[in-house]
């Protein structure tokens, strides 16, 4: 019945995610993005060697957390690369848990459908930086960035009721505090916004495992940047 | 002050010696006198103490002796011209006497005279032969003992015994160690007294309070006996602060009374100094019932800067208790609710000036919240280091009642973020009905429909356990070799054992208690007016049982660790179902209260799981926690699954949660939080769901900090 899915990897009670909620967060593999500064390398290319964990199986640890658990969050790699994952999320919805979706804005299509079905209740979107660096910091060349702003439109039409945010992680040297601006223009009027402190662990660009991190007064600068064009802004780093 | 106690024992003509027969050590003095016991073995020399004077032995000796003792010349010889001195334990030097040897044999054992009086002239005979000139009562003693050993009068020579330590360990000691039995002990010369004194206790307690079967399974690590070096005191305390706001602080043992106390910074010196001294008296925690409740009558009109002072004051003086009890914070317990419990809402408030102020407790409600958020703000903002306080623990219970109060959810917010940056916050859920008082992390009490009916007098409600004695699980199955039957049996004999301890204890303790204002526990005797009972209500108490490595006993029963199959958990179930039918009845049996318990001290986890690898090595290398060639080896504690069993929090605790309703005295789960943060909210979410959806009783969240001895900062994570 879901033979459109690749599930990487699952954990079943994660309190950090999405404030306020139990959430499920189920890891899909491949991304069709190589950011150099990416960290969880082994969801976007090797995924030949990663164990696939039956989605049947998936639905019955699901299942034994009923009541528990709030909200399913299905993340990647790029979950929107999967065909099958509207029919998974139908799924979950139907066992009566919300549903959450992580994505790198590619995919507006099948964005737009799972809003108008109104099949989720929350969904975080990398902006990874302003329109025009874009190609060089997802680490592909010529890259159309069209989708990506009709996805950034989709998710500030969406109704109140979804939650939405949009998330940027503040890589030394690839994203400025120019970029940051020019970010906060793109998003002006959405609800939320997250910066996110860059970690040296394990990139795929061994290169960038040697960069310094912003301080914290940079990264704070940034966010009142960003707090200049959304009503929210969640300062994600110690 | 040295009291002497004259003793008279008849004296045995033929072979009395010399001098004054309650001048040397080995007659049984007044209390003090261990004290300087202490002095002199730690010096090692008898010092002038009192305007005592020395004494000198010459003729008298001479005379008496010649007169008496058919001893040959030139041994009397001997005797004058070395003038023979003993150094007793009292600060002073006195005549050799051997008569005293055979004096105190016969009173401190109950020896023959005959027999005694053999063994001492036995014992001349040897300090004479050596030519000394002087000799202490510590090695009179010890050639004494010798001479029982020789004689095969076993039993005779560990009444005889002394207690106390070489001189190598009292230097290490007083110089250089710090007390590794008890993590909340600080090092310092309160806390090395502390530690000379539960020495010497604890080896009273084996020889004395407890038979030698008991005290056998203790030391070969079957059994746990708690708190030894506090044998002389009940193990915990829990009570309501309206004793104090009624009564005053009225210690016997102090050289002033207080009236109630009029002002909130008055009444909450009494509640401290009350704790204080309840330490004095009690070997494990002091737990105070709802204290935001009962000190809001107090609160009335109190700004929010003035509140927040007020805890800041009743925290910081919980905690910098470094002058009390071996230099120990106090072990205390602040029970918190933010509802008014449906067992308080009808109860007469007692306000300023020990008065009752015409209301309910219902009509606190706002001062009582605001307290509750007051002392949560000081507790989030931590010590002067932002380091969290450890005492006092605040236990916020959860009723039904609580999700129907307003404010609920700000300030479940609120501690959960407490929660998650400190670790402070306890959780406690009072299901359906049921109301706890809490007294340590894993301690709690519930009340029952007589304790509901204390509840309208609340300065009646006092509850003590009296003692904690904890059972190794897992040894039990290295003896039963696979057998269910066996297995349930070693159980069951353990558990009779455990029972005959606690009486063994319960008499012990009677005994002191009985002597009312003149014994020891004089405090806890105290009968106020309007009360028909003393402070400490006997008929209320209860025994703990204790439960170490239940995880371990499965696997070595079965192969599974309780979370790796149902079997294994089911197995696990049984025997703590087992465990509990087994007090219920041993309690109709012997008139005492057990109750299972999950043992507290982590140090036991690490005691049991050492004996175990030394006498049953095979069996206990197979399921030990820990790294056994660091010596870091533990079983898990009670009913807890393995720590790093791979789980997710609510399978933990919704698996330790089965256990929860089984364990009367009290359980906790501990959710592992690691170096990650979560937002409150999502906190508060987990712990509405673990009331509704769990039989968890208590849970609490550990973060893991570092705290930089260089800079003084604390952080949270692991920074190494």
């Amino acid at each position: 019945m879901f033979k459109n899915i690749k599930i990487g990897g699952i954990e079943p009670a994660s309190m950090l995610e999405r404030p306020g909620f139990i959430s499920a967060i189920v890891f899909l593999l491949g991304c069709n993005f190589r950011c150099p500064f990416c960290h969880n390398p082994e969801l976007v290319t090797t995924t030949e060697e990663i164990t696939l964990y039956p989605t049947e199986e998936v639905l019955k640890m699901l299942k034994a957390k009923k009541g528990w658990v709030d909200s399913v969050i299905f993340t990647g790699g790029e979950p929107t690369l999967h065909p099958g994952l509207p029919l998974l999320i139908k799924e979950v919805r139907k066992m009566g848990f919300q549903a959450g979706l992580h994505t790198n804005g590619t995919n507006p299509a099948m964005l737009k459908d799972l809003l108008a079905e109104d099949l989720l209740s929350y969904v975080a979107m990398d902006v990874k930086n302003r329109p025009a660096k874009y190609g060089e910091t997802v680490g592909i060349k010529d890259f159309d960035v069209e989708p990506v702003k009709e996805n950034v439109r989709l998710m500030l039409n969406a109704k109140p009721e979804v939650d939405t945010i949009f998330r940027t992680t503040a890589v030394p040297d690839l994203v400025t505090e120019e970029d940051i601006e020019e970010i906060g223009k793109w998003i002006k009027g959405g609800k939320k916004a997250a910066l996110q402190q860059f970690r040296t662990l394990k990139c795929i660009d061994k290169e960038y495992e040697k960069k310094t991190p912003y301080s914290k007064e940079t990264l704070n600068r940034m966010a009142d940047t960003l707090e200049k064009y959304v009503d929210q802004v969640e300062r994600e780093f110690i | 002050m040295v009291v002497k106690e004259k003793v008279k024992v008849k004296k045995s003509k033929k072979n009395s010696l010399a001098g004054k027969a309650s001048s040397v050590d080995f007659l049984k003095k007044g209390p003090g006198r261990s004290q300087d016991e202490k002095v002199v073995s730690a010096t090692g020399l008898g010092s002038k103490k009192n305007g005592r004077k020395r004494k000198f032995a010459g003729s008298k000796i001479k005379a008496k002796a010649s007169g008496q003792l058919d001893l040959s010349k030139d041994f009397i010889k001997d005797v004058t011209d070395t003038a023979l001195f003993v150094k007793t334990s009292s600060d002073d030097i006195e005549n050799w006497n051997m008569e005293a040897i055979a004096v105190s044999l016969v009173k401190e054992t109950g020896l023959s005279a005959k027999r005694a009086n053999e063994i001492a002239s036995k014992v001349e005979e040897k300090i004479l032969k050596a030519d000394l000139k002087n000799v202490t009562s510590k090695l009179i003693r010890e050639l004494v003992n010798a001479e029982l050993v020789e004689r095969g009068l076993e039993e005779t020579r560990k009444k005889y015994l002394r207690l106390g330590f070489p001189i190598y360990d009292v230097k290490q000691i007083v110089e250089n160690e710090s007390n590794k039995d008890n993590a909340n002990v600080p090092h310092g010369p309160e806390a090395t007294n502390l530690t000379l004194a539960e020495g010497i206790k604890k080896e009273f307690a084996l020889l004395r309070v407890f038979s030698q079967e008991i005290s056998d399974a203790h030391l070969n690590g079957d059994i746990h006996l708690h708190d030894l070096g506090m044998v002389d005191r009940p193990y915990c305390s829990g009570q309501s602060l309206e004793y104090v706001k009624k009564y005053g602080l009225d210690l016997t043992t102090s050289l002033s009374q207080a009236k109630p106390a009029k002002h909130p910074e008055v009444l909450i010196g009494h509640l401290v100094k009350f704790s204080a001294a309840l330490q004095c008296h009690f070997s494990g925690a002091i737990g105070w019932d709802a204290v935001n409740l009962f000190l809001a009558p107090y609160l009335v009109g109190k700004s929010k800067k003035e509140l927040r002072q007020l805890a800041q004051v009743l925290i910081y003086e919980f905690s910098q208790q470094s002058v009390a009890r071996g230099g120990q914070a106090i072990f205390s317990d602040l029970n918190i609710y933010w509802e008014i419990p449906d067992h308080f809402r009808e109860v007469k408030a007692i306000g300023p000036g020990g008065k009752y102020t015409g209301k309910k407790y219902k009509d606190y409600e706002k001062e009582a919240q605001g307290f509750a958020n007051a002392l949560f703000e000081v507790f989030q903002e931590g010590d002067a280091s932002g380091r969290p306080f450890f005492f006092p623990k605040p236990l916020v219970h959860i009723t039904e009642r609580f999700f129907k109060t307003k404010g609920h959810q700000k300030f479940l917010n609120f501690i959960s973020a407490v929660a998650a940056d400190k670790g402070s916050t306890y959780f406690v859920f009072d299901r359906r009905n049921e109301a706890k008082i809490s007294e340590c992390c894993r301690l709690s009490f519930k009340l029952k429909k007589t304790d509901i009916d204390d509840a309208k007098t609340p300065w009646k409600m006092r509850y003590s356990a009296l003692q904690n004695i904890s059972i190794n699980l897992p040894k039990i199955a290295y003896r039963a070799q696979g057998d269910d039957k066996k297995l349930f049996s070693i159980l069951a004999d353990r558990m009779e054992l455990i029972a005959r301890a606690h009486r063994e204890k319960r008499l012990f303790l009677e005994n002191l208690l009985k002597k009312k204002d003149n014994g020891p526990l004089g405090l806890l005797t105290v009968q106020k007016k309007d009360d028909k009972h003393p402070y400490l209500r006997l008929f209320r108490s209860t025994h703990l049982v204790g439960i170490v490595g239940l995880n371990e006993m499965v696997q070595a029963h079965i192969g599974e660790q309780l979370h790796e199959s149902k079997e294994a958990l089911r197995l696990g179930l049984k025997i703590i179902a087992a465990m509990k039918l087994q007090c219920d009845k041993m309690s109709k049996r012997y008139g005492l209260n057990f109750v299972l318990e999950q043992t507290p001290a982590e140090t036991t986890t690490y005691r049991f799981a050492k004996l175990d690898l030394k006498w049953h090595p095979r069996e206990a290398e197979k399921v030990v926690k820990g790294v056994i060639e660091n010596d870091e080896v533990y079983y898990t504690n009670s009913t807890q699954l393995n720590l790093s069993a791979p789980m997710d929090p609510i399978e933990r605790i919704r698996i330790e949660g089965m256990f929860h309703p089984l364990i009367d005295a009290g359980a906790i789960s501990h959710i592992w939080l690691g170096e990650s943060q979560p937002p409150a909210a999502s906190l508060a979410n987990f712990v509405e769901k673990t009331f509704h959806l769990t039989e968890a009783a208590q849970i609490a969240f550990s973060p893991e900090f570092t705290y930089c001895n260089d800079c003084g900062k604390t952080v949270r994570g692991i920074f190494a």
